[in-house]
């Protein structure tokens, strides 16, 4: 089923129109699948946003009203998107919108501080130093990997250089499992491993993009590589493409016109 | 109330290795939590909790069960019937209290934005301006600047929402702690001078 179809079926189950016998065989599989779970709940929230933008149907505004929003947790969601749409309603501009931002306050956020800080242990593998020829070497097989590869230059030669390497898993509704890694200064090289399970298919486009949503790097015919715990993709990319802030890596099958099928969104602390 | 056998028939028919047997059965705890949420249900919690009781008591008793999932279906389609009958009756209670009532206040919707606002700063800079450009404007302009965000960004508008989706989940998650903080101070504060 496509996906926007998937979604379509999906809202309708949210909204209590479709058949018995499909609910229930929908319902069979979303008790045992957490990324179904992941997925109703995007489609929940699109259609809270729906809701409140006034972009439902008379009959759809009914059932929602009737069924998620008079949860606890609907109410308390619709009431979130309201407050939301007014704040943004209420900012003039996008220089004065906002405050200059923060990092995650402490304060605010203990927990999650944690995670971050031991997910950083976990995605920050390995620290080696090697010469510039080895990373030369490396960002020339980057660069040559397949058609529409682009990327940054390299600096200065003749110094040792710091590779940090990464390994990305998928991103999933969890979000306080935002990958981060600290980048020490003089990184010269980030090798990314972009695990992609089970490989569906021969090769695959990356696309990197910045939080300004500015594309920073894109790859093709990128092959996978098998490794105990599944299939990964190398990216050895170099530091100076990155800025301290938050990346998404957008994963597709290398057919032209495909889809992402998978993101990963982690963020890059230089130091 | 779930007995040890009972969780263990459970546990066992989900999985034979324990740990991964608790993994599934938070999956599908969670989901049905939110079976019970979409279909309005207010102690979404307790329904699910009572959906899995029942199923795992059938199981301890010998009851051959081919697909755990689909039984647990059927068995919270009961539990939402019961519950639906109890909850008219509740409803039909609830509109003869008087609308002013402390117990029917929502939230003040000052303290709600307070805490969005103060969450939305803690956002990083650019997760916030792209909420921000995201929410601006009326219902057609923001259409179109929303496809005209994916189109800048060379990213599809599926990947573009799913990524205001995140955001907006991290901020929600937030802006609910707040609020929950400062009612239990509001209640603290009442209960304080209450004493005096």
């Amino acid at each position: 089923m496509r996906e926007a179809d998937a979604n379509k079926q999906m809202a309708d189950y949210i909204l209590g129109n479709l058949p018995e016998a499909d609910e229930a065989r929908l319902e069979a599989e979303y008790l045992a699948d957490p990324r179904l779970q992941e997925q109703l709940l995007f489609v929940e929230d699109e259609l809270v946003d729906a809701y409140v933008q006034g972009r439902l149907s008379t009959a759809d505004q009914a059932h929602l009203e009737a069924r998620f929003l008079a949860s606890p947790r609907g109410r308390r969601k619709l009431e979130f998107l309201h407050s939301l749409s007014r704040l943004a309603g209420e900012e003039p501009s996008p220089e004065k919108r906002l405050p200059s931002a923060k990092p995650l306050s402490d304060r605010a956020f203990p927990i999650r501080r944690m995670l971050a800080a031991a997910a950083a242990l976990l995605f920050v593998l390995a620290l080696g130093w090697s010469f510039r020829e080895k990373l030369l070497y490396r960002f020339q097989q980057a660069q040559h990997r397949g058609p529409g590869t682009e990327s940054a230059s390299l600096s200065r030669a003749g110094e040792k250089s710091v590779v940090v390497s990464i390994l990305l898993e998928p991103t999933s509704r969890n979000v306080d499992h935002v990958q981060r890694a600290n980048i020490p200064t003089g990184t010269q090289e980030i090798n990314i491993q972009v695990a992609v399970g089970p490989a569906l298919h021969d090769s695959y486009r990356v696309a990197l993009v910045n939080a300004r949503d500015q594309v920073k790097w894109s790859g093709s015919g990128l092959k996978p590589r098998s490794i105990r715990s599944g299939n990964v993709i190398d990216l050895h990319l170099p530091a100076s493409a990155f800025e301290s802030g938050e990346y998404t890596l957008l994963l597709s099958p290398n057919a032209s016109g495909a889809s992402p099928i998978a993101e990963y969104v982690f963020v890059i602390e230089k130091r | 109330m779930l007995t040890r056998d009972s969780l263990d028939s459970l546990l066992s028919c989900l999985d034979e290795d324990r740990e991964r047997a608790g993994e599934k059965y938070e999956t599908l705890r969670r989901g049905l939590v939110t079976f019970f949420e979409w279909r309005g249900c207010v102690f979404a919690d307790q329904h699910a909790d009572e959906t899995i009781d029942r199923a795992a008591r059938r199981m301890a008793q010998g009851e051959e069960i081919r697909n755990i999932h689909s039984y647990l279906v059927a068995v919270a389609r009961f539990v939402y019937l019961e519950v639906a009958k109890e909850q008219e009756k509740v409803n039909t209670a609830l509109r003869q209290i008087p609308q002013n009532s402390a117990t029917q206040q929502p939230q003040p919707e000052d303290v709600r934005l307070d805490c969005v606002r103060a969450c939305l700063q803690s956002l990083p800079a650019q997760s916030c301006r792209l909420l921000m450009d995201y929410y601006q404007g009326q219902t057609r302009a923001k259409i179109d600047s929303r496809k005209r965000m994916a189109e800048n960004s060379g990213i599809s508008s599926h990947t573009l929402r799913m990524r205001l989706h995140r955001i907006r989940l991290k901020l929600e998650e937030c802006a609910m702690d707040c609020i929950r903080r400062r009612g239990t101070e509001q209640l603290s504060t009442k209960e304080f001078r209450g004493k005096k």
